[in-house]
Order: C-alpha cells, then sequence, then structure tokens
C-alpha cells in the first residue's frame, strides 16, 4: 500500500531550497530517516508532506489525492505528525493530553468513550506513563513530556506517522525502546523489540495499532541505521538523496550532507559512524 | 465525571443563591418570608413590585452579562492563546465607549447611547481583524498586538472625550466606562444570544482544547484552524459587543472566571464555557447587588465592586499556582 506520495516537489524556505523536483513515495512496511544539517529544512518538509504548509511546485498525494485538497479531518485519519516541539499554555492532565488523539474520530457532539480511554491508556502504557496518568502536563519532565506527545500520537491510530526528532529530550534506553515500538509494525532488520507486547499491561485495546509506515527526522546517524529501513539526505544547496540505509550510509555521503569529516567504525555488531 | 456533576450542581446553587440574594437585598430590605410571598404569591404589595418590576429583570440583566463576558473571556484567552487574556484585550470595549461617549457628550438619548456602542463595537472588531489580517499571516500574536494598539488609541480619545465634555456629563459618562447595570435591560434578544453563542462555542469545545496548543498542532489533528479562528473572533466579539453595549466596560468578569475554573476543573472546554457562563452570570450578580446594597441608597458602578474583589482574588491565584507561567512563543 503506498500511503504518500511526492511528485515533482519543490520546498522552499526563506528563498532556499530544501528540495528540488523530489519524488517519493511511503509505503507499507518503510521506515523512512530523514537526515540533514541544522537548518537544512527537515521540519519544513514534514510539515508540508503533512499537508501543514503547500509546496512551492509539486504535489502531495495522500493515498492518491492531493493532501492540500483534503479536508484536514480526513488527513487526520490517515496520517500523525509528531511536532518537534509541543507547548502547553494552559494545565491539563497526561490523560486528557493523551485522549486529544482520538479527536478525528469522533464526531462534533461526541465525547471520548470506553475505547478510546483504553486506546489512551494503551498508548501511554507503551511509552511507560501508565502511572502518571492523572498528573499536569506541566509537573512532567522534558523526557516525559516527549513521551506523552508520542503516546498522542499513537492513540491517533493512523497508519502514517511523520516524527519530527523523536527522540529529543529521551534518554538512550527511551530511545530505543520507542523507536523499537514506532517501528515494530515496519520491517526494520536489526530492531529488536524490548517490550513484549503479549505482556503489555495496556494490551485491553486489543485493536489498538501501531503504524504501518513511517518518516522521522533524526540527528543519531546510528539510531537511524539500525531503525530506518529508507533514508532521505538533505544535502546542502537543494539536492537530496533517497535510498536504502546500506546504499546510502558511507562515511562519504554522510560528510557531504554535514560538512564534517565522519569516521566509520565496525565492530561485532555492525557498523557505527562517529564524527572525527 | 463525579467531579463534573457536582462541579455543575454547586454552580447552580450558586446561580441561585445569587439571584434571591439579589431579590431580597437593596436599598429596602425584603425578609425572606416576604419575599417568598411576592415570589409565589398575589402580585400586589410594595415589596412584590420591587422584586418583580425591579430586582428581578435587573438581576437577570446582570446575569446575561456575567454570563456574555465571562464565555467570550473563555474564547479570548483560546484565540489568543493566552490564559491573561480578557475580552476587552482586542479594544472592543474601547470602540464601544468612544461612540457611546460621544452620543452622550452630543446629548443624545439612551437608545442613541446603545447603539452608539454596539456601532463601536462593531467597528472596532472590523478594525482590528483588517489591520491584523493586512498582508501575511494572521497569528495570535499579530492579532493581541493590533488590539492592544488600537485599545490605546480607543483611550486617548475617550481621555480626550472626557476632558471637553461638559461638568454635568461627566458623572454618566465616568458609571458608562465603570459599568453600570443601572439603566440596562436584557431583552429576549441577549439571552438568545448568550444560549445561541454557548450553543455553538460548545459545538467546537474539542476543536478549542487543540487549538490552545498550537496551530500546527490542532490542524494534524483534524482542526480547519482558519475558520475555527475567524468563528471563534467573530463570537467572542459579538458576545462582548452585546455585554459592552448593555452595561459598558465591567472589568474582571471574563478575565477571573475562566481562570478560576481553570484552576479548579482544568483545561476541558466542554465543561469550561458552560461553567464560565454559570459562574460569571452569578458573581456579576452577586457583585452588581452589592453595588446597590452597600452604600444604599447610592449607587456604585458594578465595575467598581467588579474590579475590587477582582484585583486580590486574581493576585492571589496568581501568587498561588506555581505551574501557572506566561506561555512560551504564542505562535
Amino acid at each position: 500500500m503506498i500511503w504518500l506520495q511526492a511528485s515533482a516537489l519543490d520546498v522552499r524556505v526563506a528563498g532556499r531550497f530544501v528540495c528540488q523536483d523530489m519524488d517519493l513515495s511511503i509505503e507499507s512496511g518503510q521506515c523512512w530517516g530523514l537526515l540533514g544539517a541544522n537548518g537544512s529544512g527537515k521540519t519544513t518538509l514534514l510539515h508540508t508532506l503533512a499537508g501543514l504548509r503547500s509546496p512551492a511546485a509539486g504535489r502531495v498525494r495522500l493515498q492518491g489525492e492531493d493532501i492540500q485538497a483534503l479536508p484536514r479531518l480526513q488527513v487526520a485519519r490517515l496520517l500523525g505528525l509528531l511536532l518537534q516541539d509541543s507547548s502547553d499554555p494552559f494545565p491539563a492532565t497526561v490523560l486528557e493530553t493523551a485522549l486529544l488523539g482520538r479527536h478525528p474520530h469522533l464526531s462534533r457532539w461526541q465525547s471520548e468513550g470506553e475505547r478510546d480511554v483504553q486506546i489512551a491508556a494503551w498508548a501511554l502504557a507503551r511509552v511507560g506513563l501508565a502511572g502518571l496518568s492523572a498528573r499536569v502536563v506541566t509537573t512532567l519532565s522534558g523526557g516525559e513530556r516527549r513521551r506523552l506527545a508520542l503516546a498522542t500520537v499513537l492513540v491517533q491510530q493512523t497508519p502514517l506517522l511523520l516524527l519530527d526528532e523523536p527522540t529529543n529530550h529521551l534518554d538512550p534506553y527511551h530511545q530505543v525502546q520507542l523507536l523499537s515500538l514506532l517501528t515494530a509494525a515496519t520491517t526494520a532488520p536489526e530492531s529488536v523489540p524490548v517490550t513484549d507486547p503479549a505482556s503489555d499491561p495496556g494490551s485491553a485495546a486489543a485493536d489498538a495499532r501501531l503504524p504501518q509506515a513511517i518518516m522521522m527526522s533524526l540527528h543519531d546517524i546510528n539510531m537511524a541505521a539500525r531503525f530506518c529501513t529508507h533514508l532521505i539526505l538533505l544535502l546542502p544547496g537543494g539536492q537530496t538523496l533517497s535510498g536504502t540505509c546500506e546504499d546510502l550510509l558511507t562515511a562519504e555521503i554522510l560528510e557531504r550532507l554535514y560538512g564534517y569529516p565522519m569516521t566509520r567504525l565496525d565492530y561485532d555488531q555492525g557498523v557505527a559512524f562517529l564524527p572525527r | 465525571m463525579i467531579r463534573v456533576r457536582l462541579l455543575f450542581v454547586i454552580l447552580l446553587l450558586v446561580a441561585a443563591f445569587s439571584l434571591l440574594f439579589a431579590l431580597a437585598q437593596g436599598s429596602v430590605a425584603i425578609p425572606w418570608s416576604e419575599l417568598w410571598q411576592s415570589l409565589v404569591g398575589a402580585r400586589d404589595g410594595v415589596s412584590s413590585t420591587i422584586v418583580w418590576e425591579l430586582r428581578l429583570p435587573r438581576a437577570g440583566t446582570a446575569f446575561v452579562v456575567g454570563g456574555l463576558l465571562a464565555l467570550a473571556g473563555a474564547l479570548m484567552q483560546v484565540l489568543l492563546r493566552n490564559p491573561l487574556a480578557d475580552p476587552y484585550v482586542l479594544g472592543i470595549s474601547g470602540g464601544a465607549a468612544v461612540m457611546a461617549l460621544s452620543a452622550m457628550v452630543l446629548g443624545l438619548g439612551l437608545v442613541w447611547i446603545n447603539v452608539g456602542a454596539l456601532l463601536g463595537a462593531l467597528l472596532s472588531m472590523l478594525l482590528v481583524f483588517g489591520l491584523a489580517h493586512g498582508r501575511g499571516q494572521w497569528t495570535p500574536t499579530r492579532l493581541l498586538l493590533t488590539g492592544v494598539v488600537v485599545a490605546a488609541g480607543w483611550g486617548a480619545i475617550i481621555t480626550f472625550l472626557l476632558a471637553i465634555s461638559p461638568e454635568r456629563n461627566l458623572r454618566g459618562m465616568l458609571f458608562w466606562l465603570m459599568g453600570d447595570l443601572g439603566h440596562a435591560n436584557a431583552g429576549l434578544g441577549a439571552w438568545s444570544l448568550l444560549i445561541a453563542g454557548l450553543a455553538i462555542a460548545f459545538s467546537m469545545a474539542r476543536s478549542l482544547n487543540l487549538l490552545v496548543r498550537g496551530e500546527s498542532q490542532a490542524a494534524v489533528l483534524g482542526v480547519e484552524v482558519g475558520p475555527v479562528r475567524m468563528g471563534l473572533y467573530v463570537l467572542a466579539s459579538l458576545l462582548t459587543a452585546t455585554a459592552v453595549t448593555l452595561a459598558g466596560s465591567i472589568g474582571f468578569i471574563g478575565l477571573i472566571v475562566p481562570h478560576m475554573l481553570r484552576l479548579l476543573v482544568g483545561g476541558d472546554h466542554r465543561v469550561l464555557l458552560p461553567a464560565s457562563v454559570l459562574l460569571g452570570g452569578s458573581l456579576l450578580v452577586l457583585a452588581d447587588t452589592l453595588s446597590r446594597s452597600l452604600l444604599a441608597p447610592q449607587q456604585l458602578p458594578v465595575g467598581v465592586v467588579t474590579a475590587l474583589v477582582g484585583v486580590p482574588v486574581f493576585l492571589w491565584l496568581l501568587y498561588r499556582s506555581a505551574a501557572w507561567s506566561i506561555p512560551r512563543g504564542t505562535t
């Protein structure tokens, strides 16, 4: 199943090209990593793919339909986007925040039912916030808030998920745990699930699903290598490279990408790239 | 859920109590037994006339105005993504005041003062909207800044009008500016606007819960941000315009009530909006009763009472809640 398709896409921000004439399609089972230097336009590209801003040229199609022409509610049932930052000017509890993800599935006058609460509880348990559902969000730590934002986007139950630096503020354990969880339904070859779904305390919502296709921007090349099937690289000057991890993860390409020398390190469990 | 039900039971009791208090208190105190008699019994006698023809319409008006202001305040806080916004922050009351005071300077009657206030409020609403829209993005920050500057402009004109008007007009003008329910009479129109406004706002309540978390977050979860924000602006402005036309610019109800309720029951607008109407209405009825009876037979502008009570309450709330910081970037 092809979920998202970009054709001849030009994206510009502040008069500079993020990408030019880019073609891309995101299919079931794929997990795309989006890499690029600071300011290369990763967020802008993700927002364009999510239909939040219109491209300078070209088209983004969600299940074959122009995303700019679709009602937002319909988009929100198919595509979730984890924003880079979340802000909460007004206090709300953790459960209330997670339940926001149910919005696209409820009609105007409907309020959340038992099933919605089950899905929220499932997602909170998956990100390790099960015990905190009554807490006020402003009292959480940065990492806990990040996990709450991830839970909210999981509660949305979309087959396609775009994630803007999902591992921000997370410690190494939670980075690995959450990326394993998110990519469990995509065919990441080396991903090792840390939580066993069967023994999960939140599995009351048996029909809750994980995303079938993912694109995420990351700064950690090694996490990208570990969890992604495909990569898209935003090189300086608006050029993009896309392909499988094997093809793109070389010290040379990464040096072009970041404008900084990189070293490839071979060790018994695989390879790693480090800045020199 | 139980907490929400309890809240509404308490709010309804508070509303009932405030209305009874308003009927019993004033320059002539009416004992409870006599009040009961005049409410259910035959409609003759002085007490009955006072209750039915003076106090009940005035209490009703106070309730409507309070409800309109609290609802408008709650909506304005979402629109501007700022828990410290109030219905007047975008200059609507200023525009209304300029036109109403102009009518007073010209010596026109009460009807023209009201028409002027309504026209001024609508003019200000269009002016701020047009200027904030301008070219480019319509962000909460831009809207807020435009509104604040326009409000400052109205403030200057108000001072000018006060400076040039003859002494005998000044008292009336000051009463109008402080907010006064003495001449107000809310008819069916104001009640229907309050109820329709609450119904419309309630139908958007879940979208509002998302909108306070930012434009992108709301759009990603399926909210059509542009139309919702536009609807919010028009609705909040109309509610404010109605309240200001009825009773002048009564301060603090629109700021304090949604704020207090957010602290008590959290930020779900499905609870917050109806609760704001009930609490705002009740508080203004109480404040108006105090303004009539504290220095009776002299009447104070009700705005003095709401401000005298509102300022310490607001400062206390702010001081007490550590979790309540000014929000980061409001775009």
